[in-house]
């Protein structure tokens, strides 16, 4: 069996993740 | 339509179409060509966006997780709705109930 984790949307901040 | 807060485990539930999405170290990322935006799904969220393929119940997804994931039946499905609400928020999924209305 898979570790289960809850699924979460996360909605990215474009300047802060590529810059 | 459906609105999100009346999510039940009876819809159907799949995919809209117009994203754009990869994979990264595991994780689903994706590009919403309607709204613009960026999204992680994160592994478990990918694994369920791909079980959302072609239209499926939710019921149908969550005995699938089940049966793959160590997570009782219950726990997952307030979970899988409660990303579902979110997916179903920001437009990227189509539900309908089992006689098709939207």
């Amino acid at each position: 069996m898979k570790q289960w984790k809850m699924p979460v949307l996360e909605v990215l901040d474009v300047n802060k993740t590529f810059g | 339509m459906i609105e999100s807060q009346t999510i039940s485990i009876n819809l159907i539930v799949t995919q809209r179409e117009g994203n754009i999405v990869s994979d990264m170290d595991g994780e689903k990322v994706m590009l919403s060509i309607s709204n613009g935006k960026y999204y992680n799904l994160g592994d478990i969220g990918g694994a369920i966006w791909d079980f959302i393929v072609e239209p499926i119940s939710i019921y149908q997804l969550v005995s699938q997780l089940v049966s793959e994931y160590d997570v009782e039946f219950k726990e997952c499905e307030q979970q899988v709705i409660d990303f579902l609400t979110h997916l179903k928020n920001e437009g990227l999924i189509e539900l309908k109930s089992e006689d098709g209305m939207k």
